[in-house]
Formats: structure tokens, C-alpha cells, sequence
């Protein structure tokens, strides 16, 4: 008699430096790097470059949210991670307020979540990325308004 | 050809609904302001309690760390007024329990607002090199609904930067 195969993903929980030093093999590549530097994934839609950034501090991890919208202004907030989980290629965050959110690997430089793609970048490439949102909606303004002067002499 | 002038009739509808998608804040201000909802924009919630609602955008603040104020509301609450206890529990709620929190929260003050009993929350975030080394919550009750505004400073806050944030709270309806 056999038995079909059957994998359980185990799913593998950090909280502080030493965990994720101890359980580092276990963590998917596009995070193994957080104590040498910290992760920032980047990606924009028409309306906004959006970046998350995760870190290790004295007080363990921290995860920073960059939002630079087409129009108006940025927005930053930073708050305090009580664990990470890892279970297949679904990246379980949780804040110190119980509140978590889900994020799923794509590859080893890019995670998707909340509807969007993020891709592992650098403060450089975000500020970039940011211009390159502010700058279409201001092209789009101006030529709008060139188009209403042109009508209007005429 | 009807049906062409339905379509683009339909078209115009839908581009100018679109256009003037703003989200509606739960409460409203003397102020000028623009309310963001968090669904409006990717990441503004990522890490915050399900409590938050989006930001206010002070449109006549000049001070960056009093221009983008955010907005929390809270429900299943029975109380109607606010006190010492509530206050934890909301604080609480939204940053998590004090034991075993990074942050430091301290200061939790009653004051007489212009709705009635209003507490006030300065939580500080110890890590060096903290981008928001401080917040100051307000939290009390608008239209006998509870509320928090949460003010994120880039630097400790003065006495000034401390009236105005009550005062901000003072101009809610």
C-alpha cells in the first residue's frame, strides 16, 4: 500500500537579531541580507511611488512606509514589527498592535502586496521613482494648461 | 449613432466621478483641509491598527510636523466620555500594550476640550536615529463618537508645537 506525498510547509517565526541569525537558511533569499543592510522595496502606480522599508534597530525590527503621491504631500510613518513569519513564499508581517499584513514573494528581488509589485531597490532608485511619479502629473498639469492658453488665443 | 452618444456620455460620467473621488472624512474641521483616505493611497495604513482611518492634510500649515495629522476612530465602544482607562485601552489599541512595547508612552493627561473630558498621549520612540522620535495623541469624543488625531513629530516638540496640536483638536465638529 502507498501513500501519495505530502509537503507541509513549516513556517518559520523571527523576532529579534539573534532568531533571524539562528533561522537565517530558513528565510527567503530576498530577506536573508537584513543584518548587513536594510530592505527597501519599491513600486509606483499613476497616483504614487510607494516604498516599504524593513530594519533592524537596538529595539528589534522596524518597517518604514515612504508614500510620495502625483500631487500633494509625501507621507512617512515607521512602526515597531513583533514577529515576521515565513511559510512557503508568504511573508507574514505583524506589528507590536497585532496588526499584520501578508506579503508574497515573487522572486529574489521583488515582493507583491497590497495589489502591488514591489521590487527590491535603493534610497536613490525610490527618489527616482518618486520623481518620475511627480514629475508626469506636473507635465500633465502644465500641458493641460498650455492647451487652455493655446484655445483661448486662438 | 444613440448609442454612440450614450457611450460617450457613460464615458464622461464615469472619468468625472473618478476625478472627484475624494474620500469623505468622519468628522469635520473649521480648518481647510483634505482628507486622504487610507485605501486612497498604497502603504498609508501599512503597520497601523485597523482603527486608522486615513489623514488630514492641513492645507494653511506651514509646519511640516502639523501638516499631515492622522485620523484614527474606534468602534464597539459603549462609553460616552472619555477617561484615564479608555484612553490606554484606545492608545493601547493602536500601538499596542505598553508592556513590552518599544515605544514609551507617557504623560497621559485628561484636559476639558471643547466637546468635554479630552486625553493626551505623548509616545516616544526610543531607537536611535528614529525618523518619528515622537507622537502626540489626542483622543476624545466628537458627535459622541470616539476618536484619536495623531501628530508625528520629526523632532522632540516644543510648547508651541504642543498648543497647536490641541488647537487643531479644538476646530473638529
Amino acid at each position: 500500500m502507498t501513500f501519495p506525498m505530502a509537503s507541509f510547509a513549516v513556517q518559520v517565526c523571527v523576532k529579534n537579531a539573534s532568531e533571524y541569525a539562528e533561522k537565517k537558511a530558513q528565510i527567503p533569499k530576498v530577506l536573508q541580507k537584513l543584518q548587513e543592510e536594510p530592505a527597501i522595496f519599491a513600486g509606483k502606480d499613476w497616483k504614487a511611488a510607494a516604498a516599504i522599508k524593513i530594519y533592524f534597530t537596538e529595539s528589534g525590527l522596524k518597517l518604514d512606509a515612504n508614500v510620495v503621491p502625483s500631487i500633494g504631500s509625501a507621507y512617512f510613518d515607521s512602526s515597531h514589527i513583533k514577529n515576521v513569519c515565513f511559510e512557503d513564499d508568504v511573508i507574514t508581517v505583524t506589528g507590536n498592535n497585532n496588526a499584520s499584513f501578508e506579503v508574497k514573494v515573487k522572486s529574489e528581488s521583488s515582493v507583491y502586496f497590497k495589489g502591488m509589485t514591489f521590487s527590491a531597490t535603493s534610497p536613490a532608485q525610490f527618489a527616482a521613482l518618486a520623481d518620475q511619479v511627480t514629475k508626469a502629473s506636473s507635465d500633465k498639469v502644465s500641458s493641460k494648461a498650455n492647451s487652455n492658453n493655446n484655445g483661448g488665443t486662438h | 449613432m444613440k448609442f454612440f452618444k450614450f457611450l460617450i456620455t457613460a464615458l464622461v460620467f464615469v472619468s468625472a466621478t473618478n476625478a472627484s473621488a475624494e474620500s469623505v472624512a468622519p468628522v469635520k474641521s473649521k480648518e481647510d483641509l483634505q482628507f486622504v483616505g487610507k485605501n486612497e493611497y498604497p502603504l498609508l495604513d501599512l503597520g497601523k491598527s485597523r482603527d486608522y482611518v486615513g489623514s488630514f492634510i492641513r492645507r494653511n500649515e506651514s509646519s511640516p510636523d502639523l501638516k499631515t495629522v492622522d485620523l484614527y476612530t474606534f468602534k464597539n465602544i459603549q462609553a460616552m466620555k472619555m477617561d484615564l482607562n479608555l484612553c490606554a485601552n484606545l492608545v493601547a489599541s493602536m500601538f499596542g500594550p505598553v508592556k513590552g512595547n518599544p515605544l514609551q508612552f507617557r504623560d497621559q493627561v485628561i484636559f476639558k476640550g471643547h466637546t468635554g473630558a479630552t486625553c493626551e498621549v505623548v509616545v516616544l520612540d526610543p531607537d536611535r536615529g528614529a525618523r518619528i522620535p515622537e507622537r502626540r495623541i489626542v483622543l476624545g469624543f466628537i458627535n459622541l463618537k470616539p476618536l484619536a488625531l495623531v501628530f508625528r513629530f520629526s523632532k522632540e516638540s516644543n510648547a508651541s508645537l504642543q498648543q497647536a496640536t490641541r488647537e487643531f483638536w479644538a476646530t473638529l465638529r
